[in-house]
């Protein structure tokens, strides 16, 4: 079983960014979530499986370049609570997995729910960072470099209720939560694919991991509700950032990478 | 060989195995949710698959056979040795002799036996027969793994809900009593150089063997299984983390109403949730029990494909004519194909052969293939690393050819229909031929008192008055029939419902002469039957075709057997839609006989003749010409009429002073004759 942790492909990475960055032209995330009879870019509605099959409502097949085999669904804990989910693939290849969970019942309802993901790669995971809700992993070619499917970011909350771990194949989260009769949450999970056309590189390891980061710091939100945001048990959110603030973002990363190729010239 | 798509991809296999092309995970997942994955344009995953040098090919065979209980029981002499006396042969022992003789050639590491070994565990000769049929794997060291199926065990209880795991399990079984653990013991299983264990209560073990450097495990469970002994299942599998696994059952999966659609069972959904959903090493699961084949593809919680299979040919022909499996797992083109087929078929003498044998079975849900990315599929918990084949070859087609090899399938007997309503023969000693009357209109109401005619004797049939919730409209005459009958239609029976008190009936009139016939020289019973597509077993089952009023326990002799309030004939199509022909006979009144068909199917008309004969003390029952197993072995002769002659019915049977089972679809001609008759005077057959 192949699952290696290495900080020496992330500095290969930063390394190679600046040479890929100017040329590199991402892939396209595929529009590949599961609604029960079809795929398409977003599912809204009720939790669980369909009958008979018992394939996952919600969950991405695929994503693009084999990314997942399946991803994005929970697979314990969600007993007698109420599941809603709003499954969307979000522009610049983020998946956003927002899940809303419900006691309907009359008495007190403790569970652990885990979130999971049956990854592409198969048990080769080449793991770049893992650990204060985001893990960065992409399929490892054997000598240290990432390969065939897409870089992955997987981002499970700031603020400690998720533990996220990894294992061959498979990428689990687990949230404990206590919830009283009529008592609602939410929970909110990113998956962003890094990826050139071509395949993955170096640089798109960085890439994963600098989206990844900002999306921890300021999870993407467009399109939910001030409810729904209120909601949100897995993240501390800070003030809604303004539209542009994903453009400055994506700006910072481009001028990190410029200031990386000029550190490694002057070297 | 044709290609074939499926649509409905959680139900159907991929396409034919010869023209199967490599898909990857995207389009497999996409097929199950009711796209065609060729429709897709499903990606080659080569570099995934385990590519053997050149263009060899790395694979194995799993032999598999379903339910053998009707081979094991009329291979007896309690039965007549039904097999030996016409083939000279027997299928189960052909099943496990060409898997012997095939095993190193075919590269078959494992046999998997599915349960329901014999039909009746209190028969130590049924225990004997399949215990000589194994032993001829046990000689040539092919192992293999058993398990109990419900007709294996002493009480057989279903399962439907959560409580009915306090009773009729392993745990409950007073274990010392059990047939099965003396005549498969733990020690025999160990002789097996796969066996690893048993639990403790003996019925359940499971097997290790390799087949090219990848470890498989069988785990073969008995029905039905306790809580302890999916306690025992998990940790036998937590206990081999990396080992990919096959979990055979009697029971899991059930098959639709169209005979190719998965369906589940109480008991399966709860073996899919204790045992199967969150093993993600469970990847193929193997069943028997419920007639059919069907194949269902359902997802674990890991999102992982569990491939499931049920396949029971025991309500064929000839108790399944020795169909068995195998499954043909190939790591070079990463999917498994299937081949149904009979060992035994190609060597039966060609003289017995007829429309009923098949070599092999081609319909969809019995030769298919399925892709299965072991790569993928095992990353969770393996890392797949086979040793790959320089010279390996595909098995099933070689299978395929050499079975077939100086075997010609059986050339029809093409019967010629009739020419007009009087082209059948007339024979002497019909004591009844009752048909549907010249001049009747497609739906016309059969009304009260209206007869459907002896042609022969003058023993009218007349309708029956309105009992319990009949409706007029419950009977109507109709053109349909049979393509051999001669007679101008039949007559049908709507609405019957046995939860609503629904029934209708013919009779005879009191003293007519046919009432106090009793047979002493044998007989030929025919009846052209259909039941209809909507036939259902709740409503339906034990429906009679024909019967005689009066209850068995008062006909002279003396009757000593069970159910004394029902008729001397029982003429009905049973709950799983066998023929019954069920009777107290004649020359030793003591006790009635039996003989069952296999399975008929729907929406189609068949021929069946009953036929006793004295000389040869035998009372055989044909299905469209054909001779089925499940007959009489020492037949008494003929059939007892009560001392006081009492009407024949035609619809429904009788039980205790009342008419009862009351019959649901359509009803040719039928006749009866005082004696047995060859097939050439059968009404199938044309006058001279």
């Amino acid at each position: 079983m192949h699952l290696r942790f290495t900080k020496a492909a992330l500095v290969a990475a930063i390394t190679t960014f600046s040479f890929t960055l100017a040329h590199a032209e991402q892939f396209q995330a595929g529009a590949d979530i599961f609604n029960g009879s079809g795929y398409g870019a977003s599912y809204v509605g009720a939790g669980g499986n369909t009958p008979l099959s018992n394939q996952a409502l919600g969950q991405v097949v695929d994503g693009g370049n084999n990314a997942f085999d399946a991803f994005g669904f929970y697979n314990r804990g969600v007993g007698s609570l109420s599941q809603a989910r709003q499954v969307e693939l979000l522009s610049g290849n983020v998946y956003r997995f927002f899940d809303t969970f419900t006691n309907t019942g009359t008495t007190q309802v403790t569970t652990t729910l885990n979130f999971f993901g049956n990854l592409g790669s198969d048990g080769d995971e080449l793991v770049s960072r893992h650990g204060g809700g985001l893990t960065v992993s992409c399929t490892d070619d054997g000598a240290g470099s990432c390969t065939g499917q897409p870089v992955l970011a997987l981002v499970s909350g700031n603020n400690g209720l998720g533990q996220a771990t990894l294992t061959p194949d498979r990428y689990n989260v687990s949230f404990s939560l206590s919830l009283a009769p009529g008592q609602s949450l939410s929970l909110l999970n990113f998956a962003f694919l890094a990826s050139d056309v071509d395949g993955p590189t170096a640089a798109d390891q960085l890439l994963a991991e600098r989206t990844g980061l900002a999306l921890l710091a300021a999870p993407r939100l467009e399109g939910l509700s001030t409810q729904q945001v209120a909601s949100v048990a897995n993240f501390t959110i800070s003030p809604v950032p303004e539209p542009g603030t994903w453009a400055l973002t994506l700006g910072g990363l481009l001028a990190l990478g410029l200031l990386k190729r000029r550190e490694q010239r002057v070297r | 060989m044709p290609i074939r798509k499926h649509h409905d991809a959680d139900h159907c296999p991929e396409q034919d195995p010869s023209t199967a092309s490599l898909t990857d995970r995207r389009s497999l997942l996409r097929g199950a949710a009711g796209l065609s994955a060729m429709a897709l344009g499903s990606g080659l995953i080569g570099t995934e698959s385990a590519q053997a040098a050149g263009s060899a090919t790395t694979s194995f065979a799993i032999a598999v056979l379903p339910d053998t209980q009707f081979y094991s029981r009329y291979a007896t002499t309690d039965e007549g040795q039904q097999f030996q006396n016409r083939y000279g042969s027997t299928p189960y022992a052909a099943q496990t002799g060409w898997i012997a003789q095939k095993a190193p050639a075919y590269n078959i590491p494992f046999v998997i036996h599915l349960g329901d070994v014999v039909d009746q565990q209190n028969k130590p000769t049924q225990w004997a027969v399949a215990d000589a049929a194994m032993q001829q794997l046990e000689n040539a060291r092919v192992p293999y793994s058993m398990l109990a199926g419900n007709h294996d065990v002493i009480n057989d209880y279903d399962y439907h809900q959560p409580a009915d795991q306090g009773s009729g399990t392993d745990a409950q079984r007073n274990l010392a009593a059990e047939p099965y653990l003396k005549w498969f013991s733990p020690n025999r299983a160990a002789r097996q150089t796969t066996f690893r264990e048993r639990d403790s209560s003996g019925f359940h073990e499971f097997h290790i063997f390799q087949a090219h450097g990848v470890s498989f495990m069988v785990l073969s469970l008995s029905w039905r299984i306790s809580d302890a002994g999916i306690a025992w299942a998990r940790g036998v599998i937590a206990r081999n983390p990396t080992v990919p696994v096959i979990l055979a059952n009697h029971q899991l999966l059930n098959i639709g109403d169209d005979g190719i659609s998965a369906r589940e069972t109480d008991y399966g959904l709860m073996l899919w949730n204790k045992l199967i959903r969150d093993n993600d090493q469970i990847f193929m699961t193997l069943n028997g029990h419920h007639h059919g084949a069907a194949y269902l593809r359902k997802y674990n919680d890991f999102g992982n494909e569990v491939h499931q299979m049920v396949v029971d040919y025991q309500m064929d022909y000839q108790g399944g004519n020795a169909m068995m499996r195998l499954y043909e797992v190939d790591f070079t083109n990463n999917k498994i194909d299937v081949m149904s087929f009979s060992p035994w078929v190609v060597q039966k003498p060609k003289a017995t052969l007829n429309a009923f044998d098949f070599a092999e079975l081609t319909q969809p849900n019995q030769r298919f293939s399925f892709p299965v990315n072991f790569k993928k599929r095992f990353a969770g918990f393996l890392r797949f690393k086979p040793t790959l084949s320089t010279t390996g070859a595909p098995i099933l087609p070689r299978v395929r050819s050499e079975l077939l090899a100086g075997y010609t399938e059986p050339t029809p007997v093409v019967a010629k229909p009739p020419v007009d309503s009087n082209d059948f023969p007339l024979v002497a000693d019909t004591y009844a031929h009752w048909r549907a009357p010249a001049g009747i209109a497609e739906g016309q109401v059969v009304r009260i008192g209206e007869a459907l005619p002896d042609v022969f004797g003058g023993n009218d049939l007349r309708r029956a008055a309105l009992v319990g919730n009949a409706q007029l409209g419950d009977v109507v005459w109709t053109a349909d029939k049979h393509r051999l009958s001669s007679a101008a239609g039949s007559v049908r029976f709507l609405n019957t419902d046995k939860t609503a008190n629904r029934l209708n009936a013919f009779l005879t009139a009191m003293g007519a002469s046919v009432n106090g016939r009793s047979f002493w020289n044998g007989y030929t019973v025919e009846a052209f039957v259909k039941i209809p597509a909507d036939w259902d077993a709740s409503k339906h089952r034990w429906g009679n075709l024909l019967g005689r009023q009066g209850n068995r326990g008062n006909v002279p002799g003396g009757y000593w057997g069970g159910d004394p309030e029902a008729s001397s004939v029982l003429f009905a199509i049973s709950s799983l839609r066998e023929v019954q022909w069920e009777v107290v006979p004649a020359s030793n009144s003591h006790y009635a006989q039996t003989n069952w068909s296999g399975e008929i199917i729907r929406n189609t008309w068949y021929h069946v003749a009953v036929v006793n004969d004295p000389a040869t003390a035998t009372t055989t029952l044909y299905i469209e010409g054909a001779p089925v197993l499940r007959n009489v072995a020492n037949a008494a002769t003929g059939l007892r009429a009560q001392a006081t002659p009492q009407p024949w019915i035609l619809g429904a049977g009788w039980w205790d002073g009342s008419l009862d089972d009351g019959y649901y679809g359509w009803l040719g001609e039928l006749r009866l004759v005082g004696k047995p008759l060859p097939a050439s005077q059968w009404l199938t057959a044309r006058r001279r």
